[in-house]
């Protein structure tokens, strides 16, 4: 904590004449009829101080929670802290930064993994994760990007040995993007290396990437298509000690633009992996979305959508939604939304795949840019151990006050 | 070119439903344009599997253990 101070003054130091100040303050709650208690609370601060070549950022997002009663999670209560500075010259950027995470309550317990000596939980206390980064703007429109971080876990465990548990890693590639942005072509990689000497656990794995994007410019009119494909090659196990299979994705998105109002968007992704058996599918995944938009120039728009989405993977996901903001008067808004969902359920005796709904109804108020102010009423229906309809009653705030000028 | 991507989605849902499907321990898939880093999923994960990366969910393929607890949190379905 006493180095976040000094960077925060340092940085505060730095910035004594034409920096600029950008802070926001989001806080919301709920509860609902299963426990009659706040179920979640979240309260997220940012601050972004930037002078010049030099940024510094703040976030933090304190959050605790409580199932109600209806998934066996039980309680957290956590706080977790990334600060960041970044410093430019010229072409390079380097940011180091420390994420702090600390729980506050007794907190959720910490599962040892199945290829550990020991089996068992300890109890969750938090980690402290320091991290570089490091960016480079390169000729011919090359662009590197690097991250290496640290981390150590805080477990506490019920009997034995401390874990000891920590963890280094880091990712990079090297980017090229074609003069009109039609493609980009990056090769890179990432590694990571686990070690938890009380319990006997150690796991390193490693991966090789390429990818190709494309952003084709010669489409009709309001058309937007972007297209991916990247190799992933793993070397690593899983936690069963099954080797990690090598990877090829492929992902196309695309946005038709019907009338200025109405936009079409139409996304599919599929993963093959190579394994012992050879190449096997491993997911797909498809989704639609129509969303129609008036009054974008008024303070608070008038939007409908409508969406679907289907996933096939060693499971199954669905979901049906419709969400709509209508504006009402000055910078009042009505919201009424309904989400069908289809997918895994952790919940003991539920089917392996639960179907669940939710109806909700609100309304938000914006005052100017500053400042959102919302409140929902939801049911819920979910096809647990048994049939569970409950109500839940959400509150936020959204602040964004204005930026100052130092 | 909405019919280009339809074609391509149908030919993906073809391919996986041509294969005998994944094995029960295929590493999940975060879509990144769907995730928008709210961190429920990494509150969740009693593996310490899941950390949210510049915004991103990102998942240890050594440290999942595929019990779904964040398929199942997740408010955008981004993971699957």
């Amino acid at each position: 904590m006493r180095t976040i101070l000094a960077l925060l003054a340092a940085g505060l130091l730095m910035a004594a004449e034409g920096a600029t100040l950008a802070t926001t303050l989001d806080f919301d709650m709920a509860t609902d009829s299963l426990g009659f208690t706040p179920s979640r609370r979240t309260l997220t601060a940012r601050a972004l101080l930037e002078a010049g070549p030099v940024d510094f950022s703040v976030r933090d997002r304190y959050v605790d929670a409580d199932s109600g009663g209806l998934v066996p999670r039980g309680f957290l209560g956590r706080n977790d802290l990334l600060t960041e500075a970044r410093v430019s010259a010229g072409p390079l950027q380097i940011a180091p930064g420390i994420r702090l995470n600390t729980e506050i309550t007794d907190g959720l317990p910490f599962v040892y993994p199945q290829a550990a000596a020991v089996s068992g939980t300890a109890s969750y206390d938090g980690f402290t994760s320091p991290f570089l980064r490091l960016g480079a703007d390169l000729p011919h429109s090359f662009r590197f990007e690097g991250r290496g971080w640290m981390l150590t876990r805080d477990l506490t465990p019920a009997e034995g040995a401390s874990p000891d548990w920590s963890a280094t890693g880091a990712s990079g590639s090297l980017a090229w993007t074609c003069p009109r942005r039609i493609l980009t072509v990056s090769a890179g990689g990432a590694m990571s290396s686990t070690e938890a000497d009380g319990i006997g656990y150690d796991s390193d794995w490693s991966r090789a990437d390429l990818s190709l994007r494309l952003s084709p410019r010669s489409l009709p009119a309001r058309t937007q298509i972007l297209g991916e494909v990247r190799l992933s090659s793993w070397d690593g196990q899983n936690y069963l000690g099954n080797d990690l299979g090598d990877r090829v994705y492929c992902g196309l998105r695309t946005v038709r633009w019907l009338t200025p109002a109405l936009s079409f968007n139409l996304a599919g992704q599929a993963a093959f992996d190579n394994r012992e058996d050879g190449w096997t599918a491993a997911a797909v995944a498809g989704g639609a979305r129509l969303v129609w938009t008036t009054g974008r120039d008024q303070l608070v728009p008038t939007s409908l959508a409508f969406g679907g989405r289907y996933t096939a993977s060693s499971f199954v996901t669905s979901r049906l939604e419709a969400r709509s903001r209508v504006h009402v008067i000055a910078g009042l808004a009505a919201l009424l939304e309904a989400d069908l969902r289809l997918g895994p359920s952790v919940v003991t005796g539920a089917p392996s795949s639960s179907r669940s709904a939710v109806l909700g109804a609100g309304l938000e108020y914006r005052f100017d840019r500053n400042l959102l102010v919302w409140a929902r009423v939801e049911n819920a229906r979910a096809e647990l151990s048994e049939i569970q309809s409950w109500g839940r009653l959400s509150m936020g705030a959204e602040f964004v006050p204005a930026i100052l000028s130092l | 070119m909405m019919r280009y991507a339809s074609a391509a989605l149908v030919l993906a849902v073809l391919a996986l439903c041509s294969c005998e499907g994944p094995a029960g321990d295929t590493q999940l898939v975060v879509d990144s344009e769907l995730c928008v880093g709210c961190g429920r999923c990494e509150e969740v994960c009693p593996y310490g599997a899941v950390e949210v990366v510049e915004g991103d969910a990102v998942i240890d393929p050594a440290l999942c253990h595929l019990c779904l607890r964040c398929v199942e949190e997740c408010p955008k379905g981004a993971i699957y």
